[in-house]
């Protein structure tokens, strides 16, 4: 079933938290809600799950009318940020409780959980209590209570936020990984960009209440409609029209009509070539990063920062040339 | 001298400070204790080891177990506890969560009609439920009906009307800690709100219901007041006390019972605490309060419920104040305010003498009690286990026994402790110490919502440990320190039968009157001396609210709390964001 | 709190201190009165004394003759009192009370007759109270009883759940009255009687006084007290008439003695001569049922309930002494007899 949300709009007494949010979900769909903190994000997914109201626009999963259901009854799975789990109760009947309430008998509630345990790769854990497990444990132990009760869209909200960096690049591949299998519905919000790429069929990139841009992965990669976009995902170098229009004449041809400073041209790191025999930038500061290194440089007035592979000879202070190859660098909107 | 040094030299007076703030939050409580609950009660102990002929032994012991009396007195009691309990906890849970998590009105009235039972001298309840339901009662007059409130039932009802407010104040103390995430999780899940109230509300406020039937149960087994005027035949552990002390002058005896009714405190305890074992931690840093709502499936009957036993407590203060007011009940009844001239020498001197008293012995407690329940959670467990042990046990310690123990310790000629007997400031004392428990216990549940995490914070910030007590602590337990300043301000104003023993020829309290005046047989007079006992305590608790409302930072949590409930959740998780002083999780 | 400065050390003494400013220190000149007489009794015999003892202060501590003899023992160890003064006698001969007090033989007293004070001197009782019904005249009125003259009249079944009387285990009234009975009737005939009237007993009250308070609210129809509380209740209005039953009437005597310990006994010793003094016995016909006193008034009390003048014709003599040292196995008696 298909969740599909027409010019949605929330405001918290006066501010407006939400502006003509449209959007759809897919039947197996994994879509992310990408964006900074304040953006709106987490306020769109607790509208969703029903825990939240909001005044205008209209809601819809399948056919039926969201409005009319309580967050109770909608059958969705919510993984909160901080996991949640009821501390009075063991992982298994944490997982179980919705089965619980849904008055399952014991016995396929037993098997159930077990199943899910099994699925979660935890299945040793069950009379444990959450404060005794670790953040990935819990974690994971959240999914499956979430899971058990087969749900028809699964809400996610910042998973992995409160993990370590290893647990949580395992975690999501998992995540991703059982979502397919189980092709459930998947919406998650993340404010990490380098997750959004890596587990989303589909992006929803938001600022200050609005949505960005909707696409792919790769489309929002490659193809940034707005210098937020560019910005927010992954790193760009952005250029003002005044500047292009002096130092890449060239590209000039492509910008779209419109006033001074309603375009910027912006360039991916790796897009960008060092000639280091000629000379023209700066170079200000050199990071090495093992799989890259990345050279910011001052060019023409305006810090340029250049990703490469390998271990580049430069020096800093050394000055460089900085090519633009043709086919890069997008003009996004202002 | 680099800022290394520097650095280092901070690093260990932060680690000093630290130390020196743990150490002295349990050294100092815990010096008063000794001195001012175990060593008087220690003498006692001694005193019933003495035989009537001054020899040591344990006679008296055997004397008091093989008296079938006491046979009867101790099935009575423990029926007569366990009753009142087990209403206790059911009405008292009933309130408290209307009153922090429902949307049912009169909130404020419902409170204030609750807290009269508490801060009226125990002759006004008495009294009142004797002129209401006595044999020649309101009730009877007006109806007919023959009621027998003396004996087993009038004492139940007059014990839960005394003990339901100490239990509300704990069990509330558990409700405000909230967090609303739990909620929304069984929300989605499909839970409804009954579900939710059993599977989350419930063992969320588990440690804070056992703390409170274990007050209700020491209360009431070691109750004097009651059972003296409204018990009739059904006679309790303490009436015997009094028998023994006061009708015979047996002290030895008198001792015995006292440490007898310790028994059933240290039971309680072991129970209590047992049964926490399995509780987990407390809130966490990013809890989001439960919003209270309007309900009306479940608030219209719980209203209902809840009002109609506050205005039981209500009716029954009422109808005394009106006694007051009139010439001779039930025979004249015919109004005057000649009652309020009170013919006691002394007058209403002893009224201010126990404001100054009730003063001290709430402001001196709370400081108490906050550190001593603030260090609990940062001593090594072996030791928090005995501190928790002294701490509850002055409940255990009927009135008449502490006072005695007071006399015992105190009214010596060659040390230092002497020079206090006979002043004002050792019944400020006193008072603290018999309600020492049942602070100890509203402040230790009311502790938990303070988050774990700020461990961290207290070691991040050396140096400005006041500040932190002050911002980030105080505003988690700034209700409850509230709530247990007025509770032993209010029992201090009111409380008698350990105080009788610490009065003198020159200093006396007003609880102390109203027995004098009572027992010279002017009811009326006694009725009207309560009410003014009533009424400036109230008055004395508005006056000191404005001061703290005007005290109180912006940033408090109240305030937090009211932004919440406008649906600011986003307010809420962005203020989580704005605490990362120094988490080292991101 | 948590860090223990000087500065704060002052601060803390210098609060200690004024919270003990409403403190007791007794000054020469200054005597302080144990008491268990009522309140507007002292207030008034005190308003006479000063006229004669115009250098004296005298601060009473009033407690009831319960709690004041618990108080009394417990401050043992250092008496704070210089005189005990209206004490029931039965408690004042209790070993633990009788051993802090100084012998002293007060002006007058050798003129008392001799069960009216100690031997030693240790004591002796100017005044003393009588175990008195109140009779609710409305509630004999509405439930059709007739009014009761003695102990006996009580075994009344007619009577049955309209008559209460102090706990002789917790109240010294409660004791004297029935110490009354069994010395007076007799052992068997003694016991028999209580027996009989535990049938009609709705309860056992905890303090003497409250079977009165109880009887004129109404709440029962006879209430076994004290001849003063009888009294007041008349005096105060309430439908009351005070009997004193005419078989056996029990009596305390009031005792008043010089403690041991204390440190101004040139003033009280002045005081407990007043005490005696023919100005006192006149104040004492105000409110006293007993006079011992030779040469005094008859109170208006007992005139008035029908005594005679030479009391000792009616008040036969209680061995009190005996009355105390009685006291365990007669309590365990009392509750072997009227255990339910």
């Amino acid at each position: 079933m298909k969740l599909s949300i027409e010019n949605l709009y929330k405001t918290f007494s006066g501010f407006v938290a939400l502006d003509r949010i449209n959007m759809e979900v897919g039947e197996t769909e994994f879509v992310c809600l990408l964006g900074p903190s304040g953006c709106g994000k987490t306020t769109l997914l607790r509208i969703i799950a029903g825990l939240l109201d909001f005044d205008g626009g209209a809601m819809s999963l399948g056919d039926r009318d969201l409005v009319e259901i309580a967050a109770r009854d909608r059958g969705f799975g919510l993984v909160f940020q901080s996991y949640s789990l009821f501390p009075n109760m063991t992982v298994k009947e944490n997982v179980g409780y919705g089965l619980k309430v849904q008055k399952v008998d014991k016995k396929e509630r037993g098997e159930r959980v077990e199943k899910l345990l099994e699925l979660i790769k935890l299945p040793d854990l069950t009379d444990r209590y959450p404060h005794q497990l670790s953040g990935g444990q819990q974690q994971r132990v959240a999914i499956a209570r979430a899971l058990a009760v087969e749900p028809c869209l699964l809400l996610l909200d910042e998973p992995l936020s409160a993990l370590d960096a290893r647990v949580r690049a395992e975690m999501r591949y998992e995540i991703r990984e059982m979502q397919q299998r189980l092709g459930i519905p998947t919406i998650m919000v993340t404010h990490d960009q380098e997750e959004a790429l890596t587990m989303a069929d589909k992006i929803i990139c938001m600022k200050d209440g609005r949505i960005e841009q909707i696409g792919t992965p790769r489309e929002l990669y490659a193809e940034p409609a707005t210098r937020f976009v560019a910005d927010f995902v992954g790193v760009s170098n952005i250029f003002s029209t005044a500047w292009v229009r002096e130092n890449l004449p060239k590209k000039m041809g492509s910008r779209p009509e419109g006033r001074e400073n309603s375009f910027d041209f912006a360039i991916r790191p790796e897009q960008l070539v060092i000639d280091g025999r000629k000379d023209g930038a700066d170079i200000k500061n050199m990071q090495f990063l093992g799989n890259l290194s990345r050279i910011t440089l001052n060019w023409h007035g305006q810090d340029v920062v250049v990703e490469l592979q390998g271990y580049p000879q430069f020096k800093v202070g050394s000055s460089v040339a900085v090519i633009v190859p043709d086919d890069c660098g997008r003009w996004v909107k202002a | 001298m680099s800022s290394a040094t520097a650095q280092a030299t901070l690093k260990k007076s932060r680690l000093l400070g630290d130390t020196l703030l743990v150490t002295s939050s349990v050294v100092f409580p815990l010096i008063g204790l000794c001195i001012f609950f175990c060593y008087p009660l220690f003498l006692v102990a001694g005193k019933s080891l003495q035989l009537a002929d001054g020899t040591y032994g344990i006679a008296n012991y055997i004397n008091v177990l093989t008296s079938p009396g006491i046979v009867k007195a101790v099935g009575n009691s423990m029926i007569l506890s366990v009753s009142t309990t087990a209403f206790c906890l059911v009405l008292g849970f009933a309130v408290a969560f209307a009153l922090q998590r429902s949307g049912i009105g009169g909130k404020r009235y419902l409170r204030g009609a609750l807290s009269l039972p508490l801060l009226a001298p125990s002759l006004v309840q008495a009294l009142g439920l004797l002129f209401l339901l006595g044999r020649n009662g309101l009730v009877h007059k007006w109806t007919g009906w023959d009621i027998e409130i003396y004996g087993f039932w009038g004492l139940l009802i007059a014990n839960i009307l005394y003990a339901l407010p100490q239990a509300i104040l704990i069990i509330e103390a558990a409700l405000r800690q909230s967090d609303a995430r739990y909620y929304e999780a069984a929300e989605i899940l499909g839970a409804s709100k009954w579900r939710q109230f059993l599977d989350i509300t419930l063992p969320n406020a588990k440690f804070g219901i056992l703390s409170a039937g274990f007050v209700v149960f020491t209360v009431t087994i070691t109750d004097f007041g009651n059972a003296a005027v409204i018990g009739g035949n059904f006679k309790v552990l303490a009436t015997e006390i009094y028998s023994q002390v006061v009708g015979q002058m047996n002290f030895g005896m008198g001792a015995v019972i006292g440490i007898l009714l310790l028994l059933p405190t240290l039971i309680a305890v072991y129970i209590e605490r047992v049964a926490s074992q399995k509780q987990f931690g407390g809130s966490s840093e990013s809890a989001i309060p439960v919003s209270t709502g309007f309900y009306a499936k479940r608030d219209v009957p719980l209203g209902i419920f809840v009002h109609t036993i506050g205005s039981i407590a209500v009716i029954v203060v009422i109808t005394v104040i009106m006694a007051s007011f009139i010439k001779l009940w039930p025979y004249r009844m015919t109004f005057t305010l000649a009652n309020y001239n009170i013919t006691l020498s002394g007058g209403y001197a002893p009224l201010w003498t126990s404001l100054l008293v009730s003063v001290e012995a709430a402001v001196l407690g709370v400081i108490f009690l906050f550190f001593l329940a603030f260090s609990m959670k940062r001593i090594s467990p072996k030791l928090a286990k005995i501190v928790y042990l002294l701490a509850v046990l002055p409940v255990g310690v009927p009135g008449l026994v502490l006072g005695i123990s007071y006399v015992l310790a105190f009214n010596v000629s060659d040390n230092m402790l002497g020079v206090l007997y006979g002043s004002s400031f050792l019944i400020a004392l006193c008072n603290f110490y018999h309600y020492h428990s049942q602070g100890f216990l509203t402040m230790v549940t009311g502790v938990r919502a303070v988050p774990p995490s700020l461990e961290e914070t207290v070691s991040c910030f050396g140096g400005g440990n006041f500040r932190i007590l002050r911002d980030a602590v105080l505003p988690f337990m700034g209700p409850t320190i509230i709530s247990v300043f007025f509770f032993i301000f209010m029992r201090s104003m009111v409380t008698l039968s350990a105080v009788i023993f610490l009065i003198s020829s020159k200093v006396s309290v007003a609880a102390v009157s109203v027995m004098r005046l009572d027992e010279a047989g002017f009811t009326s007079q006694a009725a009207a001396f309560s009410t003014c006992i009533m009424i400036t305590v109230i008055l004395a608790m508005g006056l000191m609210n404005s001061l703290i409302h005007l005290y109180s930072k912006s940033g408090s949590r109240k305030e937090e709390i009211k932004n919440n409930q406008d649906g600011s959740q986003k307010r809420g998780f962005a203020r989580m964001i704005d605490r990362n002083y120094c988490w080292t999780s991101t | 709190m948590k860090s223990f400065s000087i500065k704060n050390v002052r601060i803390f003494a210098t609060g200690a201190l004024l919270g003990l400013a409403v403190c007791s220190q007794v000054q020469a000149g200054e005597i302080t009165v144990y008491s268990a007489l009522e309140e507007d009794e002292i207030a008034d015999y005190l308003a006479v004394a000063k006229k004669s003892l115009p250098d004296i202060e005298i601060n009473v501590l009033r407690l009831s003759t319960g709690d004041l003899g618990a108080r009394i023992i417990a401050e043992s160890a250092n008496p704070q009192a210089d005189v005990i003064w209206g004490f029931a006698v039965t408690n004042m001969a209790d070993k633990k009370i009788i051993s802090q007090l100084e012998p002293y033989k007060a002006a007058n007293s050798e003129s008392l007759p001799a069960q009216y004070r100690a031997e030693d001197g240790s004591w002796f009782a100017a005044t003393g109270y009588m175990g008195a019904f109140c009779v609710n005249t409305e509630v004999l009125k509405s439930k059709n009883l007739p009014m009761p003259q003695s102990w006996a009249d009580l075994t009344n079944p007619v009577y049955k759940g309209e008559v209460v009387m102090p706990n002789p285990a917790s109240s010294g009234t409660g004791y004297l009255q029935i110490a009354a009975i069994i010395q007076g009737a007799g052992e068997e005939a003694g016991w028999k009687l209580i027996d009989d009237m535990d049938g009609n007993m709705a309860q056992y009250t905890s303090s003497g006084s409250k079977p009165c308070k109880m009887a004129r609210a109404g709440e029962y129809a006879i209430g076994a007290s004290l001849s003063f509380v009888a009294m007041k209740s008349v005096e105060m209005g309430y439908p009351i008439s005070m009997v004193i039953p005419s078989d056996w009437a029990g009596y305390e005597l009031e005792a008043s003695g010089l403690v041991a310990g204390s440190k101004n006994k040139e003033d009280a010793k002045k005081f407990l001569d007043w005490t005696l003094s023919q100005e006192a016995a006149e104040v004492y016909a105000k409110y006293k049922a007993i006079i011992t006193i030779p040469g005094s008034k008859p109170s208006e009390m007992a005139t008035a309930a029908g005594l005679p003048e030479n009391l000792s014709e009616v008040l036969y003599p209680v061995d009190f002494a005996k009355s105390a040292m009685e006291r365990p196995e007669i309590l365990k008696k009392w509750s072997a007899t009227t255990a339910k």
